[in-house]
């Protein structure tokens, strides 16, 4: 019984240990900002080839400047990778960018090839007083 | 230290490396092409050093235990002391008990520590497990917890988002409580699948954003939405069957649930007492 026992409680030890080590990969992807709260961003397939890229980013507190500094959209080529098709900026969309706020919108169409597939990076920024932030996101990919 | 090119196990002599520098030869940069065939050799010689180690002889417990009890007799004899050889021998035998169960006990301890690192990863914070554990009482992390206060103000401090809420959804989701006092200025922006209504409310030196955004489907929910945080522990509140999530980023603290199809975020210069409060008085009737 004893023997059964002890058994029983090296198992369970055994048993703990292995599940405490793989969990710590998580933890690695924790990421905190002092200028971001909250992002979302994706494509949106709306017909005969054309697309929607639209993000949308919360701040911690209130920037002089908020939005997207780039947004660039990728397309899937005949040999399976993508390529960079086209880059928006402040001086191509006015709205990419917005002033003193804790949000920011922005909903950017491309006219695209059906049945190509696409996905788009946002590269967001903020501003404040004492300094900037950037910070990188890649969208789902649709087919146009 | 980096190989270029194939080298056989005799060219690189891997056997005259460390076991530490064979791992270094594992690595490949990211963006090269991993040489197999170098990390097939390296392989086979850490392989092969592993399996040394294990080959050990065996220990005869039960031999050993003899050679030591008759070292020991023949020490007592030599020390004048065979007539109290019982009592000697039940002594090791307590002091062979006592180190087992220090054994135990820092292998129990190790565990423990392992566990608290590593399931914090997950979210859990076994600390705090341990301090509801001793308390006098009892009791999950829920409504309990919360404030039962509910001293709703005579003046809706959300009225403006409110009003906008309830254009799109009948759900409880703004709250009723309001930790300090504080201009409102809500927007409503109309998105492809959703309607995101975000509230700022701020005071001279403080300020904190509400955002309710209503989606065309529960599917939608979550799918696209990254909330950032620092690596502290995420602190679970469940009310009215919905789990609440008050994490850190930084400095500032906020809280994010769904229900059904909305998806709410509070966050900003706020404790995690105002928010618990604050969360609370979203359900107040």
């Amino acid at each position: 019984m004893r023997l059964a026992i002890q058994k029983a409680g090296t198992l369970f030890l055994a048993f703990l240990m292995i599940i405490a080590l793989f969990p710590t990969a998580q933890a690695a992807e924790a990421r905190a900002s002092y200028y971001f709260s909250r992002f979302e961003d994706s494509v949106t397939a709306l017909g005969n080839g054309k697309i929607a890229v639209e993000f949308d980013v919360v701040s911690t507190h209130t920037m002089t400047t908020l939005g997207a500094s780039t947004v660039y959209i990728y397309e899937k080529q005949s040999d399976g990778s993508y390529e960079k098709v086209k880059t928006y900026t402040r001086a191509t969309v006015s709205n990419m960018l917005q002033s003193n706020t804790t949000h920011a919108y922005c909903c950017i169409t491309y006219q695209g090839k059906a049945g190509t597939k696409y996905y788009a990076v946002v590269n967001y920024y903020a501003k404040d007083a004492s300094g900037y932030e950037n910070y990188k996101c890649t969208t789902n990919t649709v087919t146009a | 230290m980096r190989v270029n090119g194939h080298k056989h196990n005799s060219d690189l002599m891997l056997d005259r490396l460390s076991t530490q520098e064979l791992e270094r030869l594992l690595y490949t940069p990211e963006g090269e092409e991993p040489d197999t065939e170098l990390i097939s050799d390296v392989l086979e010689v850490i392989m092969a050093r592993e399996a040394e180690e294990t080959d050990a002889p065996a220990v005869d417990v039960d031999a050993a235990w003899e050679d030591f009890k008759e070292r020991c007799m023949e020490q007592d004899e030599a020390c004048a002391l065979a007539d109290e050889e019982p009592q000697n021998k039940k002594l090791k035998t307590g002091n062979h008990s006592v180190l087992v169960l220090l054994r135990r006990f820092a292998a129990a301890v190790a565990v423990l520590i392992l566990m608290c690192g590593t399931a914090s990863a997950f979210g859990l914070d076994i600390f705090h497990w341990l301090a509801s554990w001793t308390a006098e009482t009892f009791r999950f992390s829920g409504l309990d917890d919360l404030p039962i206060s509910q001293d709703i103000p005579e003046e809706d401090p959300y009225q403006d988002l409110r009003a906008a809420v309830a254009e799109e959804t009948d759900l409880p989701v703004v709250p009723t409580r309001a930790p300090f006092e504080a201009a409102e200025e809500v927007t409503v922006t109309q998105r492809l699948d959703s309607v995101f209504i975000h509230g700022e409310y701020k005071s001279e030196d403080k300020e904190y954003t509400i955002s309710v955004i209503v989606y065309d489907s529960i599917d939608l929910i979550g799918t696209d939405s990254i909330f950032l945080k620092d690596d502290s522990i995420i602190d679970r509140h469940e009310i009215n069957h919905i789990e609440h999530y008050v994490m850190k980023n930084y400095d500032h603290f906020s809280c994010v649930w769904h229900n059904e199809n909305v998806q709410v975020q509070i966050q900003g210069s706020l404790t995690p007492e105002d928010l618990e409060s604050m969360i609370a008085s979203v359900y107040w009737e």
